[in-house]
């Protein structure tokens, strides 16, 4: 004899149950499914609270439940949207369907939203450990995914810093090729002047090489030739004294040409000599001292000027040479004509030193002489003058030596004036 | 017990005192090797009793002041790492989540079969207090559990008053009752 089932023990143990009848009308419910679906009331269809979802059939009818005893239900609740699963149970005693089943959901966030907590729930109850099992692989692969995150975000770190790294290296390497282009362009510059000091090198070693074949040669064939002359059967002959006068001349000669080469050889090779404080009026005194012989000989008449300058610091033996040869050179170029007028003037000319020589002797073709000519080695203008040519030469070098520059003007017949230039 | 009690006291120390603190830590409980726990993985009682003496040694506190901090400890971590919505679940008040203690930790002893988690069982319960009876399989937590009830107090904003009223060590395990008033 089958026996009503109590309400009192359905409410314990399936809090979420609803009972329904033939009609499918609601008839009455647990205190959790009261929480889930508000405002029931007896009479009412379920299905103005709920829709099936499981077990899939054509419709439903009590005749389709009946047949379906074994199969799992689950409804969803229209109001919370939470699905029931469970069963339902057909008493014949009450003439009434209960749903015994329980919340399937797969967050605990759900329940809490209906307001459900684990009091809602009979103790048998398997869905809260099924939503703690769930909630603890979630924790699990969260903390794992937490970690790979921080490790990735490590590594974008690295490679970051490693990027900065590189892109200073680049920079670097930039600048450095940029000082490189500036040094191969200073190196290019410094070659060029170099070649082109060597060229003018090559050319004053030309020259010398000229002179030594033909300057020193030409004495000594002098010399060969008078012996050639020499009376070796008379030797008493006064033939031969008057040879030896003009041997002993051309050895003179010869060995004046080689004390000017060594002369020009050594400001060459001696740049840095000791330089001193020079005063130019006395200098200039000594120098027309030692020229006194000439200067009586052609009645010359010479001045000097200082204007704004006393002394130079710079190599006194070059200063006296510079103006010795260009006051010796002024008199013997002189004029038949007039008495020679010789000026010399020292003026400072934007920081530099100008030593002037100015003559009023038989002047330079200017037109058809080039400066080669009269500032090159043994080159003479004057082939009617004595001289061997080697005077401007020596000037020039050693006006070079100085670092300064000697220029000339001049008019045929009416004087020559030598501008040497010194830095101070 | 599982790996993350042992991380609630990695995160315990390295957020109350600094990551050295924490290295000095393992170092004294010779674990200076060991990168991290895994949260399911169980390791043995043992380790977490070392971490804790560790930590007494290195903070200068006693043990009993280590495990009531822990547990204290303990509800904020498990709240935080991921834990929160089965603790709203568990009740939003002192006294009910008192109650559920028990189906708590059961539910939590059923998917992890190593925990053994302790029982708790609420008698004479009145609007203001109860008796609070827990068994353990695991001696000396004791004060865990003071630290425990009183992180749940400050939980749900309720000033309470816990005192062990009867304590009892045997090989069945550790047996106390604590007043619990609010």
């Amino acid at each position: 004899m089958q026996q009503p089932i109590p309400k009192e023990f359905l409410l314990q143990v399936f809090p979420f149950y609803f009972a329904f009848d033939e009609r499918l009308s609601f008839v009455h419910g647990g205190h959790s499914f009261s929480k889930l679906v508000e405002n029931v009331s007896i009479g009412t269809s379920i299905f103005d609270f709920l829709e099936l979802q499981r077990p899939q059939i054509p419709a439903i009818s009590i005749h389709n439940i009946i047949e379906n005893q074994r199969s799992i239900f689950v409804f969803r609740l229209l109001s919370s949207k939470i699905d029931l699963k469970g069963q339902i149970v057909y008493s014949e005693v009450d003439n009434l369907f209960f749903f015994l089943g329980s919340p399937a959901v797969k967050e605990a966030n759900e329940l809490i939203k209906n307001r459900l907590t684990l009091n809602d729930f009979a103790l048998h109850d398997n869905t809260m450990e099924f939503l703690f099992i769930l909630q603890a692989y979630q924790n699990q692969l969260n903390m794992r995914l937490a970690d790979k995150n921080k490790e990735l975000e490590y590594k974008q770190h690295e490679i970051e810093a490693q990027n900065e790294e590189l892109k200073q290296q680049r920079e670097e390497i930039l600048s450095i090729n940029e000082r490189l282009e500036e040094l191969v362009v200073k190196r290019t510059e410094e070659l060029h002047k170099t070649i082109d000091n060597l060229y003018v090198q090559n050319q004053n070693l030309e020259q010398f090489s000229y002179i030594v074949s033909h300057n020193i040669r030409s004495p000594i064939a002098r010399i060969m030739g008078l012996l050639q002359l020499f009376d070796y059967q008379n030797i008493n002959n006064s033939f031969n004294i008057q040879v030896l006068q003009y041997i002993d001349e051309c050895a003179n000669n010869l060995n004046n040409i080689i004390a000017d080469l060594s002369e020009i050889i050594s400001i060459r090779k001696n740049l840095e000599k000791n330089k001193e404080y020079v005063a130019l009026q006395a200098n200039a005194e000594s120098i027309l001292e030692s020229l006194k012989s000439e200067i009586i000989q052609t009645n010359a008449k010479i001045t000097i000027e200082s204007k704004g300058i006393d002394t130079i610091f710079s190599i006194k033996a070059y200063l006296q040479s510079i103006l010795y040869n260009l006051v010796s050179n002024a008199l013997k170029y002189k004029s038949s004509l007039r008495t020679p007028q010789i000026t010399i003037v020292f003026q400072q000319v934007k920081g530099n030193l100008e030593i002037i020589v100015r003559d009023n002797g038989i002047g330079i073709d200017l037109e058809n002489i080039s400066e080669y000519q009269i500032f090159g080695l043994y080159k003479r203008v004057h082939n009617h003058v004595e001289g061997k040519g080697l005077g401007l030469y020596l000037v020039k070098t050693q006006v070079e030596a100085l670092n300064g520059k000697i220029e000339l003007t001049s008019t045929l017949g009416e004087g020559t004036t030598f501008t040497v230039t010194l830095p101070i | 017990m599982y790996g993350l009690v042992n991380q609630a006291i990695e995160d315990m120390i390295t957020h109350q005192f600094s990551v050295a603190k924490w290295e000095e830590i393992k170092k004294t409980a010779c674990l200076g090797d060991m990168a991290g726990f895994e949260n399911m993985q169980s390791y043995p009682d043992n380790l977490t009793y070392d971490l804790i003496g560790a930590v007494s040694k290195t903070l200068d506190i006693t043990t009993e002041q280590v495990l009531e901090a822990f547990g204290e400890y303990w509800v904020l971590y498990t709240a935080e790492k991921g834990y929160g919505d089965m603790l709203k679940m568990a009740g939003d008040s002192l006294p009910i989540f008192m109650n559920n203690l028990d189906t708590l930790h059961s539910i939590v002893g059923s998917m992890m079969p190593n925990l053994r988690p302790p029982s708790f069982q609420c008698t004479e319960i009145t609007n203001h207090s109860l008796k609070l009876h827990y068994h353990s399989k695991r001696i000396g937590l004791t004060n865990m559990v003071i630290g425990l009830i009183k992180g749940l107090g400050k939980r749900f904003g309720t000033v309470c008053e816990v005192s062990l009223i009867e304590s009892k060590k045997s090989e069945q395990g550790q047996e106390d009752v604590f007043f619990v008033k609010w």
